[in-house]
């Protein structure tokens, strides 16, 4: 008897430990009023970071694609989102979650389409040209935002209602952290390691390389677009500069010192080096110097990421560099 | 100059027929050809009364072709248990979906793809060393995991390009040994690139023979191992009979 029950838990391992903590974000949830505004709010960022950085794994750690456009689907989503919001807001009324989960999967619907865009034309692009093109496209999507008055342009959107909280950032984060573990746990996830190691062996292997990257530029997208969306319901207001190339580059980071493909690893990079600009505060002037200091530093030191132990998972950067 | 300019091959269910001809023949540029990686400017290529034509690597992959390579190509960061894994990954039985929910559906497909493999692993000798990292194998073991992975998703036609070169005389008998019984089991044509003689004449039932991209001979191994025109392909000069 509790031979089944020892396999059903081994079986469905993820799925409990999913379950089980979307009760506990809830709790901890109601917690907010018991800490500092400033702290809550790094709380809130790390989960969106997190939820950032993780989808961006997907696309440039498993597919192996170079994306240096990720702000650019965030963008869309928070934009989308916001849009939605005021729109359905002015309805009045409604409960928040029946008018934020619209919202978010609108946000997350429209970037995915924006991810499908890209995802295709870019297909036989590798590397350096796959990064220029998707660097281009995250500011082209900035630079179209800015030209939209309906937007607010430049001078942004304002008076988003405030909706996102502690629940909604983490147990999204959680979701998309299952999803991922998932599918890196499972001989169709194999398909996507074998992409990024080697195209041409995959592709003789009965592997579509195409469909690889396409989803995962697709479900990248998507969560992105979600992370936007919670972004844009707390800080309220948005505007196009918050969507730059230097968004998509703090994401990259968060993803190659966690460890390209290392799902543990981008969480834990994430967590700290959103927690490290605001520790050097103190630092004042020399905050940035010494960010990119340790940058610099890691990458000499550990290559594969912080956080590289994982087996069957890639060792050395070196062997994830994109085929050229 | 063309790669491959005049070429008729034809090969049945199940045959083992070989590829020889001098470096630079256009051996593996046949290869390539069969498997979509280059276009042909001429002529027809059919696999089952199915023209190959204008399809992708991996359709061809999954009409049930599949490859070694001459430089092996083995997936960088995975152990030789996932490598089959992603041989398996289009049979899977469900799609991305059924791998983020993890249903039972889900469970049963991976129970079967995982007997699969095992039974893979035993018959080609590699279950010991399933959790090694499939790079960091002897060269030998390398050549034998990409022959797995060409192997176990039950293909009809396996193309191998030199999968002799690089062994010396004992690790090309097991060789030999291993390409007969895969056949027989997996129940597959195999079509061969080799350089090495003795791997050729030892298990191929017949012989293509190619010099500057034309088909100079064809045959039982004896009937080439006698054909002039091979003997000067090769030696660059003319036999006296």
């Amino acid at each position: 008897m509790t031979g089944i029950f020892r396999n059903m838990i081994r079986d469905h391992k993820s799925k409990i430990v999913l379950v089980l903590s979307l009760p506990v974000f809830y709790l901890l949830g109601r917690l907010q009023g018991s800490i500092s505004p400033y702290y809550y709010q790094i709380i809130i960022y790390i989960g969106i970071n997190i939820i950032l950085a993780s989808s961006l794994n997907l696309i440039n750690g498993f597919a192996g694609q170079f994306s240096l456009g990720h702000a650019g689907f965030m963008a869309i989503g928070a934009y989308t989102s916001a849009l939605i919001t005021s729109s359905i807001g002015i309805a009045g009324g409604l409960p928040t979650p029946l008018v934020f989960l619209p919202a978010l999967a609108g946000g997350g619907a429209a970037a995915s389409i924006c991810g499908l865009l890209v995802g295709i034309p870019t297909l036989r692009l590798k590397g350096d040209y796959l990064a220029i093109t998707t660097l281009g496209m995250g500011e082209i999507i900035r630079v179209i935002i800015q030209n939209l008055d309906f937007l607010g342009g430049a001078r942004g959107f304002t008076g988003i209602a405030r909706m996102t909280d502690f629940f909604w950032v983490y147990s999204i984060a959680a979701l998309l952290i299952y999803l991922l573990y998932n599918l890196l746990h499972s001989t169709y996830g194999t398909g996507y390691l074998a992409v990024r190691d080697d195209e041409i062996a995959a592709e003789s292997s009965g592997i579509s390389a195409t469909g690889i990257k396409v989803s995962a530029f697709i479900i990248g997208a998507f969560f992105a677009g979600i992370a936007g969306g919670l972004y844009a319901h707390f800080v309220t207001y948005i505007n196009p500069s918050q969507f730059g190339f230097l968004r998509s580059f703090e994401i990259v980071v968060m993803v190659v010192i966690g460890g390209m493909g290392n799902i543990t690893g981008v969480i834990f990079s994430a967590v700290i080096l959103t927690i490290l600009p605001e520790a050097l505060r103190a630092a004042a002037m020399y905050r940035m110097v010494i960010y990119a200091l340790l940058l610099v530093i890691i990458m000499i030191t550990r290559p594969g990421g912080l956080f590289a132990f994982g087996a069957g998972l890639p060792r050395r950067v070196a062997q994830n560099a994109p085929a050229r | 100059m063309a790669a491959v300019s005049d070429l008729d091959l034809e090969l049945e269910r199940g045959c083992l027929v070989g590829m020889i001809g001098p470096n630079g023949a256009g051996k593996t540029t046949v290869f390539n050809l069969i498997t979509g990686v280059y276009k042909p400017t001429a002529g027809t290529i059919e696999f089952e009364g199915r023209s190959l034509r204008g399809l992708k690597t991996p359709q061809i992959a999954r009409l049930g072709i599949s490859r070694t390579f001459q430089n092996i190509r083995l997936f960088k960061s995975l152990t030789v248990y996932r490598t089959l894994q992603a041989a398996i990954h289009y049979q899977a039985g469900y799609g991305l979906f059924g791998a983020t929910i993890q249903g039972p559906k889900f469970l049963r497909c991976e129970k079967q793809i995982d007997n699969v493999i095992i039974e893979a692993l035993e018959f080609f000798g590699l279950r010991d060393i399933m959790d090694e990292h499939a790079l960091s194998l002897p060269y030998g073991m390398q050549r034998r995991v990409e022959l797995v992975r060409a192997m176990i998703c039950r293909p009809r036609l396996v193309l191998l390009d030199e999968p002799a070169a690089g062994m010396n005389q004992s690790e090309k008998n097991q060789l030999m040994n291993l390409i007969r019984r895969a056949r027989e089991f997996y129940r597959c044509g195999i079509l061969l690139i080799e350089h090495d003689m003795s791997v050729v004449m030892g298990i191929c039932e017949r012989i293509a023979v190619l010099d500057y991209g034309i088909k100079i001979a064809e045959g039982s191994p004896r009937e080439i191992q006698n054909n002039p025109a091979v003997l000067e392909a090769y030696l660059g000069e003319r036999i006296e009979n």
